[in-house]
């Protein structure tokens, strides 16, 4: 039997289907974070329970892709039960999706979430008048402690029934309805979304249209906001009647020092610095151990075994893409994504998107887009998948660019490495700032040039609340999955290309063929090339190839401060890395993936020469 | 053949007759239009003749059928005129009224319905401009901690989100924090929507008193 799991936004909906499966699924206080549906099975007595969880939705008669999975998941008739969560803090509003889901006749239970937040902001709630009001059993949960979510399953098995209510809608609508059901032979939810025009095409989608062209001009409002306004009536009438509230809680006093026009900035500011200073010396720290470690439990040994030169080749290229992937980037990238998993668990992120907004919008995008850009210091993977939850493909183009441009902990190693060793703290600043300037600069001509409507910011705040470890510890782990399923595969293949390469003597070949170009344009050795070359298959494997092709670890005896300036900021410039090309690939397609290559590769080539030029 | 002269005559004969029910006097009408009686009785001869008036005493304007009917068209040349320069174009309402004086004469029936018809469309920016005579405040106007009403939501396609959200006209929202920028985050039926200020200055409304 397949059940799904629906519900708004931060209702808790992923919390009771981690509970109810056990699964690892991400567990979420930002809105929209599960965009794909997650299945889980379970067992009840004898019956194989395939539980779904939907995406956090606010209707189901909307065109975002999240609105659009979910009512073709529930309209084909996939799903034979239905458990829809609500939040008993925002009943009213809760209530609007409900009454949609309801006219659907798919047989259900409501389950009540947050019964602990309520109680303490003094909302009571007639659960038991609520489930004749609303013909369907109802069940107070408060899935944070667990409380009766035990008793989820075998109600939705045995006890789920049709809902009985039915919205009166405005007597036009209800005419309208008629006439399209006895046209055209539809349901009644047919009916409804043709008249909104979602999701309907051919000769339903022309009456539906008439008919709704003589609804707006009689009331001087469009459709949706009638049949809205109904539902939302509707809805109210329904709380008005089971919710008893006792006291005003007062405003929270951290609430309005967060988002305030004077200090919110400020705050978002120091956090954001706060959480990249804190990521680059943690994740220094746990490098350090890590690679040590390496060296000397995998990679000593490896070598003391002394294997021929081709095994000994490849196996070393295996060992050291293990080390840079796990070594390396991943103290860095977990260290940051908890960081952020906290960010989003206690709410603020909504708030620094909505603070974030109107400097969004100069490059093109809006608030929302900022949490893609934060995520890309982690690692550009995951960044790059976050920017599905964008609305309009004009915004998706831009992050696209912007994304791939941001100083990923793999750049970051680049630049600490080599530039801060070598060039001293100072120019590895630099090399930040000029790369802040460029994506900056990208923004805006992007925000002019790309195509496509703009939409601005809808985003409903998420309430404060106190991060839970758990929570944040299995969030960080489900982002770094991510990691390590596309990016490490392909860094690992990569490595053994590199090696496999170096073996046959194909880099100094290619260090002959790019040499007058490398030393005329970029002021580099022809190996330095080939090493920058080479690094879009892996960031830090740039500077690893470069150590090798040199000969030494000691870069200030063979490179000139200037020169390893200008490797540096190419590197970090250069392609996006093959892991990220590959999930560009997938998420917005071929032609802006080439297009993503192509620019930083020019960008990368220009910038440099104009380095050398200045301080070469 | 009418002259802009005869026009002004007919439009301002029908307006005094709308305005005291009752038949205009040559004296009333030239006050009206800043000119001398006498001109206004030498126009009402010529209008006359064309069978649009009677001239009683040679005083007294009586508006034929026909007069009428061609003094109402005037007249509503002039209203849709002076509203489409005035809340539309934004020019000062004197200035309007001034310029759709000359303008009246000149334009067709046809541009005037169709001006009409853009001010009156059910959607669109015509409508929100017409239906106020002085222009309705959106959620950015007001400062924080603000009790507001919604009126009507403009935002043009892609909106629907606000509708399910509760952001629809008759509801009551409390502008909770206001950037410089003019993004805001508005309360809404308990919960806290934070909107883009493209999108809040397309929710008009009123303050609750």
């Amino acid at each position: 039997m397949k059940i799904g799991l629906i519900g708004n936004p931060n209702v808790g909906k992923s919390l009771i289907f981690h509970q109810l499966t056990g699964i690892g699924v991400e567990v979420s206080n930002y809105p929209g974070t599960t965009v794909n549906l997650l299945s889980g099975a379970l067992c009840y007595g004898k019956e194989r329970i395939e539980l779904v969880d939907l995406p956090g939705i606010y209707s189901l008669d909307g065109r975002s892709p999240e609105e659009e999975i979910v009512r073709n998941f529930i309209r084909n008739g996939d799903v034979e039960r239905l458990v829809a969560i609500l939040d008993a803090t925002h009943l009213e509003r809760n209530l609007y999706l409900l009454l949609q889901v309801a006219e659907y006749r798919i047989p259900l239970i409501v389950v009540l979430n947050l019964m602990d937040e309520a109680a303490k902001q003094g909302i009571e709630i007639d659960s038991e008048k609520l489930s004749s009001i609303l013909g369907v059993e109802v069940i107070p949960v408060t899935a944070i402690q667990g409380k009766n979510v035990q008793e989820i399953v075998p109600a939705v098995l045995f006890r789920s029934r049709i809902p009985g209510i039915t919205v009166p809608y405005d007597l036009h609508i209800e005419a309208a309805i008629r006439s399209l059901v006895t046209i055209h032979g539809v349901s009644r939810v047919a009916a409804l979304q043709a008249l909104q025009g979602t999701a309907v095409t051919g000769d339903l989608a022309e009456s539906a249209a008439t008919l709704a062209a003589e609804i707006e001009e009689a009331h001087r409002m469009s459709v949706p906001q009638i049949i809205a306004g109904n539902r939302h009536h509707c809805a109210g009438r329904i709380a008005d009647r089971v919710v008893a509230k006792r006291q005003q809680a007062p405003p929270g006093s951290l609430e309005s020092i967060l988002a305030s026009r004077v200090s919110g900035p400020l705050i978002l500011t120091f956090v954001l610095i706060a959480i990249l200073l804190a990521v680059f010396f943690i994740g220094s720290f746990l490098e350090e151990l890590l690679v040590g470690a390496f060296e000397s439990l995998a990679i000593q040994p490896f070598l003391s075994l002394d294997p021929p030169p081709l095994e000994k080749q490849v196996g070393l290229a295996v060992l050291l893409a293990f080390q840079a992937g796990l070594g390396i980037a991943f103290p860095f990238i977990f260290t940051f994504y908890i960081f952020i998993s906290l960010l989003e668990d206690s709410g603020y992120l909504t708030r620094a998107a909505f603070l974030a907004d109107s400097i969004m919008h100069r490059l093109g995008m809006h608030g929302q887009g900022i949490i893609p850009l934060i995520l890309g210091f982690g690692c550009n993977v995951p960044a790059i998948m976050s920017i599905r939850l964008l609305r309009t493909r004009r915004e998706r183009v831009i992050a696209s660019f912007l994304v791939s441009m941001v100083p990923c902990s793999a750049r970051t190693v680049i630049i600490a490495g080599i530039v801060a060793a070598f060039a001293g703290i100072g120019a590895a600043l630099s090399i930040y700032l000029i790369i802040f300037l460029l994506i900056i600069g990208t923004g805006l001509a992007l925000s002019r040039i790309t195509p496509g409507e703009r939409y601005g910011m809808i985003l409903e705040l998420t309430p404060l609340r106190v991060p839970r470890p758990e929570n944040v510890i299995a969030k960080s782990w489900y982002r770094i999955r991510e990691f390590l399923l596309i990016a490490m595969p392909l860094l690992v293949a990569a490595s053994i290309v590199l090696g496999l390469l170096q073996y046959a003597g194909f880099f100094d070949l290619f260090a002959k063929i790019i040499a007058p170009f490398s030393e005329t344009v970029l002021g580099l050795p022809g190996y330095a090339t080939t090493a920058l070359f080479f690094g879009i298959l892996r960031k830090e494997m740039a500077l690893e190839t470069l150590v090798i092709l040199s000969g030494t670890a000691d870069l200030g005896s063979v490179l000139t401060t200037g020169q390893i300036y200008v490797f540096a900021l190419i590197s970090v410039l250069f392609i996006p890395c093959i892991s990220t090309v590959g999930v560009l690939l997938r998420v917005a397609g071929a032609r802006v993936t080439f297009l993503v290559s192509l620019y930083t590769l020019i960008l990368g080539i220009c910038i440099g020469a104009i380095i050398n030029i200045l301080i070469i | 053949m009418r002259t802009s002269a005869g026009e002004d005559l007919l439009e301002a004969a029908c307006i005094l007759r709308e305005r005291k029910k009752g038949m205009p006097t040559a004296g009333e009408v030239a006050s009206l239009l800043f000119v001398s009686p006498e001109n206004v009785r030498k126009e009402a001869l010529r209008l006359e003749e064309g069978g649009y008036l009677r001239l009683i005493n040679d005083d007294i304007l009586e508006l034929s059928e026909k007069g009428i009917e061609e003094g109402m068209r005037i007249m509503k040349k002039h209203r849709v005129l002076e509203c489409f320069l005035s809340e539309i174009l934004g020019m000062k309402r004197s200035a309007a009224s001034e310029e759709a004086c000359i303008l009246e004469h000149a334009i067709s029936d046809e541009t005037t319905r169709r001006l009409e018809g853009f001010m009156t469309l059910p959607r669109g920016r015509g409508r929100r401009l017409q239906r106020g005579r002085k222009r309705i405040p959106a959620l950015v106007d007001f400062p924080e901690g603000t009790d507001l009403k919604v009126l009507s939501v403009l935002c043009p396609g892609g909106c629907e989100r606000l509708g399910d959200l509760g952001i629809l006209p008759g509801e009551v929202v409390r502008i909770v924090h206001i950037l410089n920028g003019k993004a805001v985050v508005v309360r809404v039926k308990g919960c806290d929507i934070a909107l883009s200020p493209e999108i809040a200055s397309s929710i008009l409304v009123e303050r609750m008193e």
